[in-house]
């Protein structure tokens, strides 16, 4: 055989992988009849009228004490202090301690949750590897339980978080509960996952250590897997307390005091300055939160 | 006491793996969790439903089991399974909004990304030029990107730019945008650096060794975390629809004001089923690819 | 192999000093070599045998001495010479360096990377030519592995990927061919095999090659010249054939200050 008859043989036979190709084939065909078929119209879309509409809008977030008047900078630093002081700190503060609030009932009922849910510490006879194995039944159970909490936890977390704001709203009423519960509740989906894995992955030595002095799994939770993943959980609890500062910052949206109220509230009224003041303070506090995550995370990364 | 002085240690080994450290942080976090409560006031009373809510609740969940097929009474003429179907459509078009904002995001990630990547220009014996300024401007676009939440890009496009089916997907592209970027600069940079040393060694400019050395290491974590992102986009683009785009959020903001609670099921059962189809996808891709 | 500038280069270190991390690790090194000549370095671990060979490319800081590859000294290069001279120096590194999510190709693909302009390179990553590919086949034939041409990296064992580490560096069409252990990890029939394949290659195309070894019987029974490196030291570089087997216990002595 000829060698670009090999090669080409060879080519046709190469080691494929058929479910990573028929993924990317199929993401980019749905984002391609999305383009075509979606109901966007996204020829003529940016008209003459769109466009003098933008300037306007422009114009109008400026501060109004300086609407038609040359900048100057005290003005607009009064402007911005008197608004900090009515309405904005006490936003800021309550985005954040919804922030706060949410992340730290996320962790406990995440971790609670993520107990059931890992397969070697929701077992008959957890970390053990001799003995008598448990009889069908016992077996069959605690499957079941694995697997059931499994199923709460993707449930809570594909409820996106606004909808669950949306409907605890409706059902507890006005009051910062329904906000923290909905981060509280979608977090607690993710971290309860993550941390399951995290349990599930323990290094194998220090339980079984444990248990060959025959601690019970409770003991071994505290004596070993406590401490152990503790590092890898407060990696995913900062991390994800970053996403819970960028979604408080819009459930106010749905009617609480913070941010994201009185940033509608300015829009609906017309006042675009004082709706980019409420973005741009959002925009801060998000910021603080990814630095001082970041700070946070490497502290645990380093000890 | 006589046993540590033996061993030689103290009684408390402190460290990352003592309990005692781990407890003290634990009780740090919940003592922050407690003063936003008390800042809050949240108190448990609140969680309890007062009447209205309980009886809201009441009939909320007894339709959890009977989620509407048909539009109940007669202010809408459809077949009987049309409930089922506008869910279905509404589906389709959350998953429209979702994959046209990705695919931006994809594109201004990747080259947003690349500017904000110093790791090929920053070595000894490479000219700096611009470069500094480059990546500097771009890892500062890419936080004023992400610092702004989708939904508020959205507010704020629809007062500037009007109303319009592609302000919500320009909305949830320029947050994505920007995680993306900044997730593939990170990957890129954290990638074994082995075999583009080994290309340089091999004559390769910078540039080629980080594009064929270091780059290929980091494309199985970039593929697995555009898919997760895309899982993320449904979400953002269902939640889009209480704004007033066509999708799943709509649906579900207008048939529950309007007290229809079978209807918002339904719609919550489709929702749940297409994040579900979703994440089995990307968690088995993700398989697939890192293993 | 790909068009080039061809001709094999020599190699001269003259009273080469390196300090690494507070340390010399290289102390007044005198080594040439004559284009085609075949050298074995062998010495102790931790004598410098691959700061000797990373001196070569160019990637030290000399703190004295000098360090010629064909004509050109390296201290006097600037960085776009250097890239044009390593272009030309083939490294077969010990832990391999490929990338394993690629496909054999690509990876001995990428060995000409150093000639070729940026989008050259993209449109050869991507879109190899069949005649790119047939000599990429027909290279990997010389080093027995012309049947996994599509293979994944990752998927290869250890001395399948050595192989193509080898065929990497030697697709670069180079004058000089560096390789640093390469057969530390291997077992000592496949390594005797592995390293006739490369002197064998070596003396077909007439390169000058130099590998550091730690098995002196392979590096006198394949090699035309031994140089013995002890801490940083030359001790003894002669013919193969001149090489005693008290100067080889001499060389690896455990020293019971130093205890290497």
């Amino acid at each position: 055989m000829s060698r670009a008859a090999e090669v080409a043989r060879l080519r046709a036979e190469r080691p494929r992988r058929p479910f990573v190709i028929y993924s990317n084939l199929t993401l980019g065909g749905i984002i391609l009849a999305s383009w075509l078929f979606g109901p966007f119209g996204v020829s003529g879309w940016l008209t003459t009228a769109r466009l003098s509409g933008a300037r306007e809008f422009l114009a109008e977030m400026r501060p109004w004490p300086l609407r038609d008047q040359s900048w100057n900078w005290d003005v607009a630093f009064g402007w911005a202090a008197d608004l900090w002081q009515r309405q904005g700190q006490e936003a800021l503060l309550t985005t954040l301690a919804i922030s706060v609030a949410a992340i730290v009932l996320a962790g406990c009922l995440g971790f609670l949750l993520a107990l059931p849910a890992a397969r070697n510490f929701a077992h008959p006879r957890p970390f053990l590897a001799g003995g008598k194995p448990a009889g069908p039944v016992e077996s069959g159970l605690w499957r079941s339980l694995v697997w059931l909490t499994r199923v709460v936890l993707v449930f809570l977390r594909s409820v996106p978080e606004y909808l669950w704001a949306f409907l605890l709203l409706a059902l507890l009423g006005p009051s910062p509960w329904p906000m923290v519960l909905a981060l509280a509740l979608h977090n607690a989906g993710i971290l309860g996952k993550l941390t399951a894995e995290v349990i599930e992955n323990t290094d194998d030595q220090a339980t079984g250590a444990l248990r060959g002095l025959g601690a019970s799994r409770w003991q071994i939770l505290l004596g070993a897997i406590f401490p152990l993943s503790l590092p890898r959980f407060l990696l995913y609890f900062f991390y994800r307390w970053e996403t819970c500062v960028r979604e408080a910052t819009v459930l106010g949206m749905l009617g609480m005091a913070s941010l994201g109220f009185w940033l509608t509230q300015a829009r609906a009224g017309n006042r675009y300055d004082d709706m980019l003041f409420f973005i741009l303070a959002g925009a801060l506090l998000v910021l603080v939160g990814d630095v001082v995550s970041g700070v946070a995370r490497r502290i645990v990364r380093r000890a | 006491m006589a046993s540590e002085a033996y061993q030689g240690r103290p009684a408390f080994r402190r460290g990352p793996g003592s309990l005692a450290t781990g407890l003290l942080v634990v009780g740090a976090l919940g003592l922050a969790g407690l003063a936003a409560a008390r800042y809050l006031g949240l108190d448990p009373d609140g969680l309890l439903p007062g009447a209205g809510g309980l009886r809201l609740a009441g009939d909320f969940f007894s339709r959890a089991l009977s989620p509407a097929l048909a539009y109940e009474g007669s202010y809408v003429v459809g077949g009987p399974v049309s409930v089922l179907t506008d869910a279905l459509q509404a589906a389709l078009r959350t998953v429209m909004f979702a994959a046209a904002a990705i695919s931006l995001s994809i594109v201004g990630g990747s080259v947003l990304g690349f500017l904000a990547t110093s790791a090929w220009w920053d070595q000894p014996g490479v000219p700096r030029r611009a470069f500094p300024l480059v990546t500097a401007l771009a890892r500062g676009l890419i936080t004023l990107m992400r610092s702004v939440h989708e939904l508020v890009w959205a507010v704020l496009l629809l007062a500037a730019l009007g109303t319009g089916q592609l302000v919500a997907v320009i909305a949830i592209a320029i947050p994505y945008s920007g995680t993306l970027a900044k997730v593939f600069s990170e990957m890129v940079e954290e990638a074994p650096r082995d075999a583009s040393h080994a290309l340089a060694l091999a004559g390769a400019s910078p540039l080629q060794a980080l594009c064929f050395g270091g780059v290929p290491r980091a494309v199985p974590d970039m593929l697995a975390y555009t898919f997760y992102r895309f899982e993320c986009a449904l979400r953002s683009s269902a939640v889009m629809g209480f704004f007033g785009f066509p999708t799943l959020g709509y649906h579900i903001s207008a048939s529950f004001e309007n007290l229809h609670y079978g209807e918002v099921w339904t719609h919550l059962y489709v929702l749940f089923g297409l994040i579900l189809l979703v994440d089995a996808w990307s968690g088995r891709l993700r398989q697939a690819v890192l293993s | 192999m790909t068009s080039a500038p061809q001709g094999s280069l020599g190699f001269t270190l003259t009273e080469a000093r390196v300090r690494l991390g507070g340390a010399e690790v290289l102390r007044r090194v005198n080594l040439a070599a004559k284009p085609g000549e075949t050298v074995a370095v062998v010495g102790p671990s931790g004598a410098g045998k691959t700061t000797l060979l990373r001196l070569l490319t160019g990637s030290l800081d000399l703190e004295d001495g000098q360090v010629r590859v064909g004509d050109t000294n390296l201290a006097a290069c600037g960085p776009g010479d250097l890239r044009r001279l390593r272009a030309r120096i083939g490294f077969i590194h010990q832990d391999l360096r490929l990338v394993p999510n690629l496909r054999v190709s690509q990876n001995v693909l990428s060995g000409s990377f150093g000639r070729l302009g940026f989008f050259q390179s993209v449109r050869l990553f991507l879109r190899p030519s069949k005649a790119d590919l047939a000599r990429v086949h027909a290279l990997l034939e010389r080093v027995g592995m012309a049947e996994k041409l599509f293979a994944r990296v990752d998927q290869l064992s250890g001395g399948q990927a050595q192989r193509v580490a080898v065929a990497r560096a030697l697709y670069q069409n180079p004058g000089l061919l560096l390789a640093d252990e390469p057969v530390s990890s291997v077992d000592p029939a496949r390594a005797r095999a592995s390293l006739e394949l490369l002197t064998g290659i070596c003396r077909q195309e007439n390169l000058t090659l130099c590998v550091s070894l730690h098995d002196p019987g392979l590096a006198r029974d394949l090699f035309q010249r031994v140089v013995g490196l002890r801490e940083g030291r030359v001790v003894f570089d002669s013919p193969a054939a001149a090489v005693t087997d008290a100067q080889l216990t001499a060389l690896y002595r455990l020293d019971p200050d130093h205890g290497v």
